[in-house]
């Protein structure tokens, strides 16, 4: 099998050479023995008790590089697999066009790096030494940055893209340095190591360390300010691989940091939470706000690692109460919700493509009435957005479920402070979930629903077969969860013999294992309902004259697409009440005194994030102010450049020499 | 029963933050009178008739009965919504709950054995409630109102610790907000005919 | 299965005593108390017109909106019958079960065009969103107080522990009272009688059903009002009683309930529809206040 990983890796390299046409298939082929190969190890890491470990062949001056798949490595494995093939079928239809338009070698690079992609992110998962990890990391970060700037050639794609590179290295500084300082103390650089610097030293700075370095990744608030400008200039595709399983990629990283805790678990757990609850209520709201269809999916991707956050920070705050039913539960919810916003939000995110490609905008705005021209779209995204309500009977409900279950079942034995933390995990849930109710009978009706929003007549281009079958797929695997949430429970209790202290088997999980069979044995109930009413109707229906007429305008008969409510005036009502999250500005020149004949104005509202207005600009502003300080050094002499060598050479040694190094 | 009275008292401080008319004040405070009157008869055990005499006509007579149909006597036809308040009905609710979840923390959080946490909580949040409101409206009425919410915290506190000499602390208040409600309403109508309406901060204007 | 079916027997009646109740208030007649369900038959004898612009999501959200809350009505407990679904944790299902119908209902009203509706549906979305907390925290503290996480259990451990327990069923039955009228867009938040579409919430969202469609979103707010007044009965009723005394008990709470709303309704005037918010908001603060007092049960202060 690892003969099979490598090879698909090397041949990678010959999509440079092949012809344009060709290249879609090789890296489908090349996909194919990666998952294939990949899956084999997950699967055995998964089905198996033991540890999978496959050298790879090569070595680094560390050693060679060795992957060690264990349950919750092999549980993200299969995920990212999934999703990513789905995705690169995707792209076949996606970027039909653009094949034919764009140079040679920008599209053998997009597809090169999307096979990479997946690889790194495998290896990302199953390195447990820091270097490698580290490398792998960075491979992801590169990958994910050429496929970002796909559309390089708009100056604002590109702008974007070096933004995301940025950050995606601040937040690789933060993990080598979390990394240094447990080698430092333990002289091995491994996450094995974790284990008994936290036994031995203060757990709290180090967690914190490795949180804010992997929590950019996953996006939490306010670390998330690239996920909202790097996934509209993303191809759809590749947002719907990003979001949803690169950002997860943070998220292992917290989970896998998490399971060597021994100490401090109070403090670390509710800062999590808070962290969770903030990012799953400020991005919902941002959510709503948006007009743009890909960045309102953006602030959901904020959203639901949120969801994540909180399941992981109650999880830890149970393990901190010896509450295994709630530290069970929770990290169960989470890592669950990893899968299901995988599955929904790559969903959404191609149903987004299929929604540009048919029209050429995701504007909001601009839409509307597609559901006549673009009908399995339209009920890939319905299907999507009930998923990501968190709204039975998808899979979306399952995970959110697991994790009221473990608050609910904590509040029969709750302590003051756990009720404390309960409760106010409990609102923001169920905030959350309205919320997101809310944002996505918004993003669907406002989409697809009604009339154009457009006074010329516009034409549709016709979906191809190729961009409808991966929503099927995923489609398919979210109404499977949803309906038999069971087969999910054993992989799960796999992953969570990870975390040494929880007791996978432990009576919470069995005894919900049996309340999410009457979860799927109540969708099906529904589904027999549905049917019920349905023919009923349909039958009533037959009997009865239909017929058809314009909508009722409550006595106005000049009407048109004009009187339906726009994403900006269907948001106003939940903007009063949210006003400490957003900052709101209307540009519209006022009608003076004097204007007897007012001329053509218009009119633009603007939301913006305050969460990166105050933390983040507030930062760069300082920056922008006193770096130019640093700037003195440029004096434009050569000597003045020499010296500073010289000056950095002496203090080295006078510090080696007194022993501070 | 006296846990189901301070909870009843903790739901109206929540309807006290978001009323709206001024009129609709009047019966919550005489709703606050009464509950107040259940409590003392049901904490003090052992009264000997003056006390009982002081707390009738503290609770009973003075909060239930007199003050609001005082108020509504001389208001009547006056005046009726408040003045822009800086903060909406909608975050008022909000920062009320946030008072009573603090003071519950907070007394909880004290583990004094002479302290009774469910009047300290009911106290507090209703003084701090009471401050809020007189903060949040430029209202002369209600700014009385917020001294009155304010007053039921302290008398609630009083039976929080349980002990006797706080009712000469409550005496005292008693006294003023008596005076201050009397005066209130002798002055009410002169200063409504003068400034036609009763925003506080035109008082800086008066002058002799 | 005895649970559903005292509910779907409350449901015969209840629309109707509301009705009659605000009628004789108002000092007329009335119709009688089975007039709401005769008008239900005729609209579902009916034919219906259909917007041009509408798809299948019309067709669809009507019945989505009634199997829904059918299948929410298996999960409501009738004292200590079970009922027929029933797991640890139920009533998230239950509340997010309504949650789907309510998202149809949504997205149907926003599948027609109309600025009306698209209001009606953005207001249903905002309050619903702001009342769900509610329903939340008071099913959580009733879980902190019993200590079992559903449904039937909940309900069948509620009784008569002590005088606490009055107290809290006093209060969880005026939140879920409160709650009724949110869910079902009675007076104070919504005003099923008015006539301007501009102050409507929930009537304006279904302006373009008709026929069997708005017949079945009809059949279906009727059991909504029921489960969720069957709820607050459950609060009551003793469970040592014999089960005919029980069901009597049952239906003249309903029809209580019923009176009282009628009553309310008569002598009410709507919200402002910027007073919603924080009418709603205080329905969640009093199930807060409800959790505190648990707390500080449990920790035996």
């Amino acid at each position: 099998m690892s003969l099979l990983f490598n090879t698909s890796l090397l041949l990678s390299f010959a999509l440079f050479f092949v012809p344009k046409r060709m290249k879609y298939l090789v890296t489908l082929l090349l996909q194919v023995l990666l998952i294939v190969s990949t899956g084999t190890w997950a699967l055995d890491a998964l089905m198996g008790s033991e540890v999978v470990i496959v050298p790879l062949g090569i070595s680094t001056w560390s050693g060679e590089i060795i992957m060690t798949i264990d349950k919750l490595s092999a549980f993200f494995i299969l995920l990212l697999d999934f999703v990513c093939f789905a995705g690169v079928l995707y792209a076949g239809g996606y970027l039909r066009t653009s094949i034919a338009k764009k140079r040679d070698v920008i599209i053998s690079l997009h597809f090169f790096s999307l096979l990479w992609l997946n690889a790194s992110m495998v290896l990302v998962t199953a390195m447990g030494d820091g270097l490698s990890f580290l490398l792998a990391w960075e491979l992801m970060s590169l990958t994910s940055f050429i496929l970002v700037i796909f559309e390089g050639q708009k100056e604002t794609t590109l702008r974007t893209g070096i933004n995301y590179l940025l950050q995606m290295h601040l937040g690789f500084a933060l993990i080598m340095f979390g990394f240094l300082v447990v080698k430092d103390a333990t002289g091995e650089m491994s996450f094995q190591a974790l284990g008994p610097y936290f036994a031995t030293h203060s757990n709290t700075i180090v967690f914190l360390i490795f949180f804010a370095g992997f929590g950019i990744k996953a996006g939490f608030i306010p670390l998330h300010t690239w996920l909202p400008k790097a996934h509209p200039a993303a191809p759809s595709h590749v947002s719907g691989i990003m979001s949803g399983v690169m950002i997860k990629m943070g998220i292992y990283g917290i989970l896998r940091v998490t399971s060597f805790l021994s100490a401090d678990q109070e403090l670390i757990g509710s800062i999590v939470l808070s962290v969770g609850i903030v990012s799953g209520l400020v991005g919902v709201i941002l959510a709503i706000m948006q007009h743009d269809l890909k960045r309102l999916l953006a602030y959901h991707s904020v959203e639901n690692i949120g969801i994540i956050g909180i399941g992981i920070g109650m999880s830890i705050l149970g393990m901190a109460n010896q509450d295994p039913a709630l530290a069970v539960l929770g990290m169960a919810g989470a890592l669950l919700h990893c899968v299901n916003h995988a599955l929904f939000k790559s969903l959404l995110f191609f149903t987004t493509g299929n929604i540009y490609h048919a029209t050429g905008t995701v504007n909001m705005d601009e839409l509307g009435g597609l559901v006549h021209h673009a009908r399995a779209t339209s009920l890939a995204f319905l299907v999507g957005a009930i998923a990501i309500s968190g709204i039975p009977p998808f899979n979306g409900f399952i995970s959110e479920f697991l994790i009221y279950n473990g608050i609910v079942v904590n509040f029969t034995h709750a302590t003051f402070a756990m009720s404390l933390a309960g409760l106010a995990s409990l609102v923001s849930l169920v905030l959350i979930g309205g919320l997101c109710v809310y944002c996505f009978t918004k993003a669907f009706g406002l989409t697809f629903l009604g009339s154009r929003r457009s006074f010329h007549p516009v034409t549709y281009h016709r979906i191809p077969w190729i961009m409808i079958f991966p929503l099927v797929l995923l489609g398919l695997a979210i109404t499977l969860i949803g309906f038999f949430p069971r087969l999910i429970v054993e992989p799960l209790a796999g992953a969570l013999t990870a975390f040494g202290n929880l007791e996978a088997q432990s009576p919470a999980l069995l005894s919900t294992s049996s309340a999410l069979q009457a979860i799927g044995l109540t969708n099906l109930v529904f589904v027999v309902a549905m049917v019920v009413v349905s023919s009923l109707r349909a039958w009533q229906q037959a009997r009865v004259v239909r017929a058809t007429g314009p909508t009722w305008g409550c006595g106005y008969s000049a009407g048109d697409f004009r009187h339906q409510y726009t994403p900006t005036s269907y948001a106003s009502s939940l903007l009063e009440v949210v006003e400490p999250a957003v900052v709101y500005r209307k540009d519209y020149p006022s009608i003076a005194e004097a204007d007897i004949f007012p001329e053509k104005r218009s009119f633009r509202t603007h939301t913006s994030d305050r969460v990166e207005q105050s933390v983040v600009i507030t930062i760069i502003d300082l920056l922008i102010k006193y770096l130019p300080m640093a700037g003195r050094a440029q004096t434009g002499y050569i000597h003045h450049y020499l010296l500073y060598p010289v000056v950095f050479m002496i203090v080295i040694v006078l510090l080696t020499h007194f022993n501070y190094i | 029963m006296i846990n189901f009275v301070i909870i009843l008292f903790i739901i109206t401080l929540i309807y006290l933050s978001k009323v709206e008319m001024v009129k609709s004040y009047y019966p919550l405070m005489g709703l606050q009178g009464l509950l107040l009157f259940g409590l003392a008869l049901l904490e003090l055990h052992e009264v000997d008739a003056l006390q009982l005499a002081f707390i009738l006509l503290e609770t009973l007579i003075f909060k239930a009965i007199f003050v609001p149909l005082f108020l509504l006597r001389i208001t009547r036809g006056k005046i009726h919504r408040h003045q822009n308040s800086p903060v909406k009905g909608y975050y008022a609710v909000f920062i009320a709950l946030v008072i009573i979840v603090l003071s519950f923390i907070t007394s909880h959080e004290m583990h004094d054995e002479f302290l009774d946490v469910k009047y300290f909580t009911a106290a507090t949040s209703s003084i701090l409630i009471g401050l809020f409101i007189a903060i949040n409206n430029r209202d002369l009425v209600t700014h009385l109102i917020a001294y009155l919410v304010i007053e039921n915290g302290i008398f609630l506190l009083s039976l929080a610790l349980g002990s006797e000499l706080p009712m000469f602390v409550n005496a005292a208040i008693l006294l003023d907000i008596f005076t201050s409600v009397l005066i209130m309403g002798i002055f009410f109508n002169k200063l409504k005919d003068y400034f036609q309406n009763t925003d506080i901060s035109q008082l800086s204007q008066l002058k002799d | 299965m005895l649970a559903l079916l005292v509910i779907l027997l409350s449901c015969t009646f209840f629309p109707g005593v509301i009705v009659k109740t605000k009628a004789l208030f108002s000092g007329r007649k009335g119709p009688g108390i089975f007039q709401p369900w005769i008008d239900i038959v005729r609209l579902l004898k009916k034919g219906s017109v259909y917007s041009t612009v509408s798809s299948y999501v019309f067709q669809t959200g009507a019945s989505v909106y009634l199997a829904s809350v059918l299948v929410a009505a298996l999960f409501v407990p009738f004292d200590q019958h079970t009922a027929l679904i029933s797991f640890p944790g139920d009533f998230v299902m239950f509340a997010y079960l309504l949650g789907l119908g309510r998202f149809f209902l949504i997205i149907s009203a926003l599948d027609v065009s109309s600025g009306f509706e698209g209001m009606g549906a953005n207001r249903e979305a905002f309050y619903s969103m702001l009342a769900e907390p509610a329903f939340f925290i008071l099913m959580g503290s009733l879980a902190m107080f019993t200590g079992y996480t559903s449904f039937n259990e909940i309900f069948i451990n509620l009784h008569y522990q002590d005088y606490f327990s009055i107290i809290i069923a006093i209060i969880a039955a005026f939140v879920l009272g409160n709650l009724t009228l949110v869910e079902t867009s009675r007076l104070p938040i919504d005003d099923p009688l008015t006539h301007l579409e501009l102050t409507m919430v929930h009537e304006v969202m279904v302006l373009d059903h008709s026929g069997i469609d708005l017949g079945l979103i009809k059949i279906a707010n009727n059991i909504k009002f029921v489960l969720f007044s069957t709820l607050s009965a459950n609060c009551f009723i003793p469970q040592t009683w014999s089960l005919g005394m029980q069901i009597a008990v049952y239906l003249i709470a309903q029809a209580g309930f019923a009176v009282g709303i009628g009553y309310f309704e008569s002598f009410r005037a709507r919200n402002k529809m910027a007073m919603n918010a924080q009418y709603i908001l205080s329905i969640s603060a009093i199930s807060m206040i409800l959790i505190f007092v648990i707390i500080i049960l449990n920790n035996k202060i």
